[in-house]
């Protein structure tokens, strides 16, 4: 993936002041943002909540971003951590009211897809993803929805690049044996 | 054998392979169809989970993220009180659920102690306590910790934990220790125990 030319212009208009500029960047990047955390969590609300709180923190933290990093594998790095927290605190919030995570993720009917025969395989698709673990799950969407190269993942997870490609193997191996499975 | 040949066609799938692996990899394909027929079960696999083009997508929902957006960092700058005082139920409940958990005693009477304390909590509070309690763990975007503010003191929370029964950590369920609690862990030793609580199976 390529970052856009004017990104940086952008955020040093933001940084000066200029809040249409950060509207512009949100604009440029608000689908990214939301399919990863849709295929992560593995439901609309989820994300849109993740959507939110990534623009909180790029709105409260580009003003110290240095541009060490592209800004695209840094918007990433926070949608995907943010992510994670998400599948977190699902997981600490039915152990704390004791609720089925799953039954609360099902309940969930909103949703921005309209045509019936792609929100059924967007959840067929999320079904499976969500059997796999959430770090090789990560690795896995970044690499085929988002097609990002090794080591844009390694630089977004923080993990070697290495370690990223046995995440994902294992990852497709297992979405394999799924499949086959609901085959038979 | 199998898992070999598996790792080569994923590999070969995702473009991994070097040239002279290619080369060797597309002799054997040309001359096996049972090859052939597991490298195309593959590819099946990974158009599944390939990007895809929505014909039909609310844009709406798309248009209003930004008004959405700025509309939330209103509230935000208007409840810093209110964050504090669940960020403290946060520390509590999941200090709480250490103690279950580390004791290795999840039963039924454990889980009620925990769903008493929680059951007068509307949605609402539950969503922010466990947000709270997730937002915990390492941020790439963030080195602060929301519960940073509220602990200033540190102490050895190894020792602190380690001498007291799951009985004194029940009390601290029913407040009586809350303060001295969440005044006397620093940030790492919270975070080592949170970490320890995610560890578990049971989250």
């Amino acid at each position: 993936m390529k970052e856009s030319n004017n990104d940086r212009e952008l955020v040093e208009k933001f940084v000066s002041g200029n809040e249409a500029a950060f509207n512009l960047l949100v604009k440029r990047y608000r689908e990214k943002i939301y399919w990863l955390a849709r295929r992560m969590t593995g439901n609309h609300l989820d994300a849109d909540e993740i959507v939110q709180q990534v623009l909180i923190v790029m709105y409260k933290k580009l003003k110290t971003f240095k541009f060490q990093s592209s800004l695209y594998t840094w918007i990433y790095r926070i949608t995907a951590t943010r992510s994670l927290n998400v599948i977190k605190k699902n997981k600490i919030r039915s152990f704390l009211s004791l609720e089925d995570e799953i039954n609360r993720i099902g309940t969930t009917g909103e949703d921005i897809i309209r045509d019936i025969e792609e929100k059924e395989k967007m959840d067929r698709v999320n079904k499976l993803l969500q059997k796999i673990p959430p770090k090789q799950r990560e690795v896995f969407v970044l690499r085929n929805f988002d097609e990002l190269s090794y080591e844009e993942i390694s630089e977004i997870t923080g993990k070697s690049i290495g370690a990223s490609k046995a995440n994902y193997f294992h990852a497709f191996k297992k979405l394999k044996e799924l499949i086959d499975e609901n085959r038979e | 054998m199998k898992t070999e040949n598996d790792e080569l066609i994923i590999r070969y799938i995702d473009g991994q392979l070097s040239n002279i692996e290619k080369t060797g990899f597309e002799k054997k394909l040309q001359t096996s169809e049972e090859l052939r027929e597991k490298v195309e079960e593959f590819r099946r696999v990974a158009n599944e989970f390939s990007q895809t083009e929505f014909r039909s997508i609310d844009e709406d929902y798309f248009n209003n993220i930004v008004p959405a957006f700025r509309s939330s960092l209103e509230k935000e700058k208007l409840r810093p009180v209110r964050r504090i005082g669940y960020a403290i139920i946060g520390v509590l409940l999941f200090i709480s659920s250490y103690f279950i958990l580390r004791n290795y005693v999840i039963n039924n009477d454990d889980s009620q102690s925990l769903q008493a304390i929680t059951e007068n909590l509307s949605e609402e509070e539950l969503d922010e306590i466990a947000d709270y309690v997730s937002d915990y763990s390492w941020d790439a975007s963030s080195n602060e910790s929301i519960i940073n503010p509220v602990i200033e003191d540190d102490l050895d929370i190894e020792s602190f934990l380690s001498g007291i029964s799951p009985e004194e950590g029940y009390s601290i369920l029913s407040g009586y220790q809350i303060n001295d609690l969440y005044s006397e862990a620093s940030e790492e030793q919270l975070q080592n125990a949170y970490e320890e609580l995610l560890n578990k199976e049971i989250l």
